[in-house]
């Protein structure tokens, strides 16, 4: 007889999660930590699993930046209040959708991934990361390679697949 | 060798035993009979498989042709099958314990190799008062899209249905449709949602082109509950699942049944499928045609034994559907496309082992498929499930590959668990499980949904229900999540 630890519901031994509270019955606090931390494989549907990668890059302190940007031909603000900063297509019943969905820009005509590229906001800079997209992510007409981060700044040309986006300017809140 | 031979009339592997050969003569007997399945209307297919069973029964008769078409020759490849337990060891106890099995199939040496199949397509469009609107927009949108990417010699037809049904485009070939903005004119929403007349409407289309050479398939789309004919709706896609025709569900806005609709897509192998918008659907449709016409793997099914030492307490399947099984009978499993794996999970009670042991049966499973591309299609494994025993002093060890999996399944069950207590109005509990699925979602590293599930969880508690939008968007979604590869690879 094995009881969990977290509500104390008894389960026969070899029972791996509590039926009741869905709590690990053999891992370990640390040992949970650990498997956060694995490398995952990206090529799967829309990988989520990215966000839990670089929770431990995570910097403190609050984020809060505007970006003014022309996304094709149309003037946007673009509100940025956390550290990694997700585009793409949303549709209900992804399991995970993007923060700034660029569906209403033509984003499906133009060849934007589901979750395409990701926008990291640190301390002192941005970078723009590539989520290893079908049509990938240009700067200035240069391709990225892709889950590599690229600083970007004002002035910048940014295409995701055939969708043009310009940086106007950067505002830190 | 010649595609109708005796053993794919038969649908059993070249050294199928004696055994094998009347199980399946005394189902297909059953299947071809016009007595037995009111699909058949004539005698021609039964005496077909008559001939054959009058000659693989007879060993002399068999050996002839065996020799006569080359049986032993021909290229014979075979599926890669592993499995998997939970712990390496089971232990001397007083009490039960519990093991998982993670069962695995990938088309091996069969991958990329595919036979294509001419499609025989009936689009059945739910055009109740509440598919007013945008919705139904988006079905003429996809009609148009659906006859482009289809190829000229496809079949189609198309039935819409309310309060009763009625054939806009009845089957034909793609390239004799014409214009179909005239048939698609007459698309006016208005009335209730009577599923039944609809259903039996789009089969009689697919039979009008009954032969092997197609892929038979009916695409259902509906928006509402269907009223009273439920077990009717049921109980003709059984029928038409046994007789090769495929159904597909999807379900658009909040207001259907998924129980329903899995059940109706179940016995073909499928599940239902929540559609949020016209482009969710269309793409849904794209990949789900590529898919069909792509499967290195068909008509895979499963079947346990059962041992004297454990009781079988759930089964589930993982992928390329996630489904829960029934344990009783778990039968079809789908096909496998391009890339699939075939995954299942199996959790076993092992009863008490008071006596030391050299090692416990957990199960017997026999596991069926088709190999579309090769000239003897049918392939069958018998596996025994074997797992030692040990002494109290020595620990088993943890199986962390088999145990990212069931953390899966333990989601999709905690999800199922949360939605029946909130239907029957036990909020508080519903409420709490809802809570600890964001919880593991979070861990799992999807944030979104993990959020998404937080605040419902937060309204929940407020006004004591959510909307069916959210119910079915955390069902999904934790489904979706449940067929993402584990971040673990094959030990």
């Amino acid at each position: 007889m094995a009881i969990c630890t977290k509500c104390s519901n008894k389960e026969p031994d070899g029972t791996l999660f509590c039926t009741k509270c869905g709590e690990t019955m053999v891992l370990s606090e640390q040992t949970k930590v650990e498997e956060a931390n694995l490398t995952p494989s990206i090529d799967t549907i829309d990988s989520s699993v990215i966000q839990g990668l670089s929770k431990s890059m995570r910097m403190e302190g609050e984020i809060n930046v505007a970006i003014a940007a022309k996304i094709n031909n149309r003037d946007v603000v673009i509100r940025i209040q956390k550290n990694e900063y997700t585009l793409g297509r949303a549709a209900l019943g992804q399991a995970v959708i993007p923060d700034f969905d660029l569906t209403p820009y033509d984003g499906l005509e133009k060849g934007v991934s589901r979750i395409h590229a990701l926008i990291m906001t640190t301390e002192k800079e941005m970078f723009i990361r590539d989520l290893t997209s079908i049509n990938g992510t240009q700067i200035n007409g240069i391709r990225l390679s892709p889950n590599m981060d690229y600083p970007i700044k004002t002035g910048d040309l940014i295409s995701f697949g055939r969708l043009s986006m310009e940086i106007k300017t950067i505002n830190r809140l | 060798m010649n595609e109708k031979n005796h053993y794919n009339v038969m649908n059993i592997p070249r050294d199928a035993n004696q055994d094998m050969i009347k199980r399946s003569y005394q189902r297909l007997a059953k299947k071809y009979h016009p007595d037995s399945n009111p699909f058949i209307k004539t005698l021609d297919q039964f005496f077909i498989v008559q001939e054959a069973y009058r000659v693989l029964s007879d060993s002399n008769e068999r050996n002839m042709y065996d020799v006569s078409s080359n049986v032993n020759a021909i290229e014979y490849p075979q599926l890669k099958l592993n499995k998997h337990t939970s712990w390496n060891v089971l232990k001397m106890s007083n009490d039960p314990q519990i093991i998982d099995v993670l069962l695995e199939m990938d088309p091996g040496e069969v991958s990329g190799k595919v036979s294509t199949k001419r499609f025989n397509l009936a689009l059945l469009v739910d055009t109740s008062t509440s598919m007013a609107g945008s919705r139904l927009d988006a079905v003429k949108r996809i009609l148009g899209g659906l006859l482009e990417s289809l190829d000229k010699n496809d079949v189609i037809s198309l039935v819409v249905f309310n309060d009763r049904a009625r054939i806009l485009i009845p089957a034909k070939r793609v390239y004799e449709v014409g214009d179909i903005s005239t048939a698609i004119s007459g698309l006016e929403a208005g009335g209730g949602t009577e599923m039944f007349a609809g259903l039996s409407a789009g089969i009689d289309e697919i039979l009008k082109n009954k032969v092997d050479e197609y892929l038979h398939q009916v695409i259902l789309l509906t928006d509402g509950h269907t009223y009273g004919d439920e077990e009717k709706c049921i109980e003709l896609a059984y029928l038409a699942a046994n007789n090769d025709i495929g159904i597909t569900t999807l379900g658009m806005g909040s207001e259907w049944d998924e129980h329903f609709l899995d059940k109706i897509a179940s016995y073909s192998g499928d599940t239902s499928q929540y559609i949020s918008d016209g482009e969710a659907l269309h793409t849904f449709i794209e990949s789900k045609l590529k898919r069909m016409s792509n499967h290195e793997v068909e008509n895979v099914t499963l079947e346990n034994l059962g041992s004297k030492a454990t009781n079988l307490i759930f089964a589930m399947q993982l992928s390329p559907l996630v489904k829960m099984l029934d344990i009783k009978n778990m039968d079809n499993l789908g096909h496998l496309s391009s890339g699939d794996t075939l995954r299942v999970l199996l959790e076993y009670e092992v009863h008490p082992i008071k006596k030391p042991v050299d090692s416990v049966l957990l199960d017997t499973l026999i596991l069926n498929a088709e190999i579309p591309s090769c000239d003897i299609r049918a392939r069958s494994f018998v596996e025994e499930i074997q797992v030692p025993n040990v002494d109290e002093k020595s620990m088993p060890t943890l199986n962390r590959y088999v145990y990212q999996y069931v953390e899966k399944a333990v989601l999709f069950r905690m999800e199922e668990r949360a939605n029946l207590d909130i239907k029957k109005g036990n909020i508080a509990n519903g409420t709490k499980t809802l809570q600890n699925i964001a919880k593991k979602i979070g861990e799992m590293g999807v944030s979104q949904l993990s959020e998404f599930i937080q605040s419902e969880a937060l309204q929940l508690g407020v006004k004591g229900k959510y909307t069916e939008e959210a119910e079915k968007k955390i069902r999904y979604g934790t489904r979706e999540l449940c067929l993402l590869p584990g971040k673990l690879e094959t030990p």
